[in-house]
């Protein structure tokens, strides 16, 4: 008996183990979209690919074929000429341990083939891009998760000055009549010489900031975990006024001439007034909002996911309310976790979840709500 | 139930650390490794006194495997008498098991509170108990020297330290007390004799380097868990080699058995009864009947 009952206990312990083995996050985050008119940039992991949702057709993807390791969740950066986005980093092999992060500037337009690199850094990071850079003035703009923000020759890749805080870097920086905003995890946000790199001044939150400030008619929105979206000004960067949430406001806010609309990990979703921060309406939705409202057309559209509950059946929702009123007009449910930003195109809203090692983007009608299209990229090879 | 019972209780346990402690993520996870050597305390004595008091009966255990080689009845018959279980040297590997679910545990619980990526930090959010503010604490400091905690080790220190203090802490639990090193001819025959020593010694060896290999893809806060852990395990294992008896002082039941039969028929003892002292002393034993001991094993050999 007591042999068997040591038996049994070994047993359950190697399925205890082997459980605890499969328990493995496929996906190390969720995708980066960005719009360009009608076509959509995703960084969903093994790649990147644009989609043409007007004719409904895949434009190009990168890299040609998947590398083992490499994996790219930054929302790609989209100018005139080039491109420009950064990945999670490879590692160089089983024995060697160290990470080589790239920023890569690829040819804008391209189609059907894959674009042509123009330039590539992987000597300016060494830790992930999480942030979409930023392309100004013939420079790009990089913020890392080693803390840096670096400023990049545009046409060559050539690095002009380097920058660093106390913490990673997820948020876009912004650009605005020389002066480059950068905010951090380190909770402080640091106004640059967009020239130089020379700190002009730097405002201390209670929380870290993860998600993009906005600049419009001379203040600066800035989301933060410490509950609250501060209204900063941008020559001072002291604070005009705050809104307040009940849990972390992570990603950007959204703005019309009259609100800010913003979201929390609670799933409350608030209009305050662009004047004083005070609270217009206050909506919930079912589950977490880390992503950044969109306003569009007297709508705002925020996507929200359950994270943390059952595992075999995640569902992810996108809810559109009315901008004045915060009435809701429609809802729409997705067997998945909605955690990207919804961006429009002239054809809809359109939101990606991952699929696995791929990704599925879906596109809604405004006004009615109804999916009108979804896409899935080929599988390679 | 993995995330309810291991990962979450670890990953909390991690932060309410770093929140006491200065907001020093090493000191946390050194505490923390401490915590976890508390825990497993009662394990790892048993398991390591189980392995001492079977390297004491393994020249007993080789006789009777070889004397009763083809009556595999009559050997575990022996083998009871002698109290030893072949199935208690496979339960010697539980506390190395236990450590697995710890290791993964806390694999991800470093991960997790690193929060290094967006959605590592958002799965934290969701499993941070009530009371805990994780706003304030965060962002948790990642550097500490030339490391950073989420990403394992470029300069090759913690793989190469894993590596060494696995080794040597696997020595440890190994050697046998009190006995000269073994020629090679000599560590080939006992290999030959008894499978289960040799498979022990391979793990010396497999072991501190599957471990140290693993380390290299570690993030470098679990390699300084294992370093730690192994240092302390290094200390216990020291320790309880002193509060052990020395070899011969503890003799297997048969061994006492053989000694009363030994002293019936033995002629009377010449010298005079000296003071008893130690082991013999509690059994009341005549001093010299270690002498006569040894005189039986030697008798088992030939």
């Amino acid at each position: 008996m007591p042999r068997l009952r040591r038996i049994i206990s070994l047993f359950a312990l190697v399925s205890f183990l082997l459980v605890a083995c499969g328990t493995g996050v496929q996906n190390a985050n969720w995708p980066g979209v960005t719009a360009d008119g009608n076509v959509v940039y995703v960084a969903y992991g093994v790649g990147v690919i644009a989609v043409d949702v007007a004719s409904q057709e895949l434009l190009w993807s990168f890299p040609d074929e998947p590398r083992a390791g490499l994996l790219f969740y930054a929302p790609p950066s989209v100018g005139d000429e080039q491109v420009v986005l950064g990945d999670f980093g490879v590692s160089g092999g089983f024995f060697s341990p160290g990470t080589t992060v790239t920023v890569y500037a690829l040819e804008a337009g391209a189609t059907n083939s894959g674009p042509d690199v123009l330039w590539s850094r992987d000597d300016v990071a060494t830790d992930r891009i999480v942030a979409s850079p930023l392309q100004a003035d013939e420079r790009v703009y990089v913020g890392t998760s080693d803390n840096h923000v670096v400023a990049l020759d545009a046409s060559s890749g050539e690095l002009i000055w380097d920058y660093e805080t106390d913490h990673s870097i997820w948020a876009q920086p912004l650009s605005s009549d020389g002066v480059l905003y950068a905010a951090s995890l380190d909770n402080f946000v640091y106004a640059l010489d967009a020239a130089t790199g020379d700190l002009i001044w730097q405002k201390e939150l209670n929380g870290s900031i993860a998600g993009n400030m906005v600049l419009d008619d001379g203040v600066l929105y800035v989301p933060s975990f410490d509950r609250a979206v501060h209204a900063l000004d941008p020559e001072t960067g002291d604070e005009l006024w705050q809104a307040a949430a009940t849990n972390w406001v992570w990603g950007a806010p959204a703005l019309n001439d009259d609100f800010i609309y913003y979201a929390d990990l609670d799933g409350n979703v608030f209009a305050a007034s662009r004047e004083d921060g005070e609270i217009a309406w206050q909506k919930e939705v079912p589950g977490v909002i880390q992503s950044a409202p969109l306003y569009a057309d007297g709508r705002v559209f925020v996507t929200a996911g359950d994270v943390g509950g059952d595992a075999d059946a995640p569902t992810g929702r996108i809810v559109a309310f009315d901008a004045e009123t915060g009435d809701e007009l429609w809802q729409q449910s997705i067997p998945a976790a909605l955690l990207t930003n919804p961006v429009m195109v002239d054809s809809g809203v359109v939101v990606a979840i991952n699929e696995g090692a791929t990704v599925r983007l879906l596109v809604f009608d405004p006004e009615s709500g109804a999916q009108v299209w979804s896409f899935t990229p080929p599988a390679e090879g | 139930m993995w995330d309810t019972f291991i990962i979450n209780p670890m990953t909390n346990g991690l932060l309410v650390l770093y929140d006491l402690l200065a907001n020093n993520f090493v000191i946390a996870i050194a505490v923390f490794t401490l915590l976890i050597r508390l825990l497993t305390l009662p394990l790892n004595l048993r398991q390591q006194r189980s392995a001492m008091r079977m390297q004491e009966m393994q020249p007993e255990i080789q006789r009777i495997q070889k004397k009763y080689r083809d009556n595999p009845q009559k050997m575990q018959e022996e083998f009871q008498k002698l109290g030893y279980n072949p199935a208690e040297s496979l339960l010697g590997c539980l506390p190395l098991l236990i450590q697995f679910p710890i290791l993964i545990g806390l694999y991800r619980a470093i991960l997790l509170v690193m929060g290094s990526t967006p959605q590592a930090l958002l799965e934290l959010t969701q499993r941070v108990y009530p009371g805990i503010d994780l706003t304030s604490l965060l962002p948790v400091d990642n550097r500490f020297l030339w490391l950073n905690l989420a990403q394992p080790d470029t300069f090759f220190v913690l793989p190469v330290l894993v590596f060494a203090t696995t080794f040597f802490s696997q020595k440890l639990m190994t050697a046998k007390r009190n006995q000269p090193d073994k020629t090679p001819e000599q560590k080939q025959k006992e290999r030959q004799e008894n499978p289960m020593a040799g498979m022990t010694e391979s793990m010396t060896y497999t072991m501190p380097l599957m471990f140290g290999v693993m380390s290299l893809q570690f993030p470098a806060g679990l390699s300084i868990y294992f370093v730690l852990s192994n240092l302390v395990g290094v200390g216990q294992s020291l320790l309880l080699r002193r509060s052990m008896p020395q070899p011969g002082a503890t003799p297997t039941r048969r061994a006492i058995a053989e000694e009363e039969a030994v002293e019936t028929e033995a002629e009377p003892v010449s010298e005079p009864p000296a003071k008893a002292t130690g082991s013999s002393a509690k059994r009341n034993l005549p001093a010299g009947s270690k002498s006569k001991r040894k005189t039986q094993y030697k008798r088992r050999k030939r």
